[in-house]
């Protein structure tokens, strides 16, 4: 059976599927194993709770002798054993974005979590001390704005999952080193030298150049909770002590109820380390296309960073047939 | 006048007894918390939703703890706060309504429990 071998979350990942978000890995050590079984291995103990997907069914987790289990109609059974060996057992013609979003979804959010560290929902990026990460849901743009700041100059850590430690000098692990995107997304802010592979009729994946991505760990200082409204402003508050912790709890990309209640705790009390180690704000923005640029200045003016200004901003903005961003929160 | 809620999620209010100045309440076992910054975040078990507590509601929080009467915890903050009793009377009672309607306290028997402070 054919293996492939990448670098994930500062370890090795061996998976019996590809998975072209994270760098290929020359290593044949794999801390991480992803194999497809038959039938599911192990039975199913106590349950350890649920969730509502997106995709209208539940998502459950159970102990079982070894490890815990995932499993619902959609995703099929996905067994975890030591926090090493990942086994799937998918329902039939289950498509391969599917895969690749339960192992970078629920499986690596909850080995990482097990293993000490947060998984925030959200994207990264870094210059030398400064690392920077934007957490929200889905379609509040944390992609765009991290696309955004690497063509103006900073390097990729991560995007949509964020794996940081909650030490006293919290620092982020390398994620996925590329950056899923709607097609009108990368239109709008060019990426030439960035390649691109195709996901589905919507979204592609850019990959950075080498010189956009960085090597090996970097700190994070600031979290931006974004907040897209209708402004013309872009404006952020700080957030302290408990509306901190709470603003970072709700962004975690794993739910409290899939984590299990003995690890509940321990979790929150890491997100409250956090919380008292780094920056936390409220990005407030126009989520209009010609306000990104905006907000890629009001970043380099409050951290005194070196971004350049990007050829995407030089250029007269072209409005693309369908722009995809989502209607702002309420 | 104090405690502060986020909210990921509606909740539906509980049933809440009527608070009086004897009524007795118990942390509830369905909740883990954390402090910060003299502040704390609770996380209901129940239905996964955050909570804010600030110093004030956290001090009544913690005198909460082993179990107490509305009207013993206004004796500790009237010693320890600036307020007018009567107004710290009505504003604890109403955090207690509004922490048990969120499943965060709970309402127990004072048969059942040892109350460091005699209700008034």
């Amino acid at each position: 059976m054919r293996m492939f071998h990448y670098q994930a979350f500062g370890g090795h990942l061996a998976s019996d599927f590809a998975m072209p978000d994270f760098e290929p890995s020359l290593s044949a050590r794999a801390d991480w194993l992803v194999r497809e079984e038959s039938a599911p291995v192990a039975t199913p103990g106590r349950l350890l709770g649920t969730f509502d997907t997106s995709l209208g069914d539940q998502l459950r987790l159970s102990e079982t002798p070894h490890g815990v289990r995932f499993e619902s109609d959609t995703v099929g059974v996905w067994e975890i054993e030591q926090n090493s060996r990942i086994s799937y057992a998918p329902p039939p013609s289950a498509p391969s974005e599917l895969l690749r979003s339960m192992l970078l979804g629920p499986v690596f959010s909850l080995i990482l979590e097990r293993t000490g560290t947060l998984c925030l929902h959200g994207s990264a990026v870094a210059w030398d001390d400064c690392g920077i990460a934007f957490v929200a849901p889905k379609l509040h743009g944390k992609s765009t704005l991290a696309l955004a700041l690497a063509t103006a100059g900073a390097r990729l850590v991560s995007d949509d999952l964020v794996v940081v430690n909650s030490d006293s000098t919290p620092q982020m692990r390398p994620g996925t080193r590329g950056l899923r995107l709607f097609r009108d997304s990368i239109a709008m802010l060019g990426a030439r030298r960035w390649s691109r592979s195709g996901h589905n009729a919507a979204k592609s994946t850019l990959r950075p150049p080498s010189d956009a991505v960085g090597p090996s760990v970097w700190p994070l200082t600031t979290v931006y909770v974004l907040d897209p409204i209708l402004t013309n402003d872009v404006e952020r508050i700080a957030l302290r002590g408990a509306t901190a912790a709470v603003a970072l709890a709700q962004r975690m990309k794993l739910p409290d109820t899939l984590i299990g209640p003995d690890a509940v705790a321990s979790r929150l009390r890491r997100i409250v380390r956090l919380a008292s180690n780094v920056a936390v704000y409220r990005l407030r923005f126009a989520h209009r296309w010609e306000a990104i640029i905006d907000v890629v200045r009001a970043l380099h003016s409050w951290h005194s960073i070196p971004l350049s200004e990007p050829d995407w901003a030089r250029t007269p903005l072209i409005r693309p047939s369908a722009v995809k961003l989502a209607q702002p929160s309420t | 006048m104090y405690g502060r809620r986020h909210v990921t999620r509606s909740t539906q209010p509980g049933d809440v007894p009527a608070v009086t100045p004897e009524t007795v309440f118990i942390i509830s076992r369905d909740q883990v918390s954390c402090q910060i910054e003299g502040e704390t975040v609770l996380l209901s078990l129940k239905n996964a939703v955050y909570y804010g507590l600030d110093p004030i509601a956290t001090r009544i929080w913690e005198l909460f703890r082993n179990g107490l009467t509305v009207g013993g915890a206004c004796e500790s903050l009237v010693a320890e706060y600036d307020v007018d009793p009567a107004v710290c009377m009505t504003d604890t009672m109403a955090l207690c309504t509004q922490l048990t309607r969120w499943g965060l306290l709970e309402v127990v028997a004072s048969a059942d429990i040892h109350v460091p402070h005699a209700a008034r």
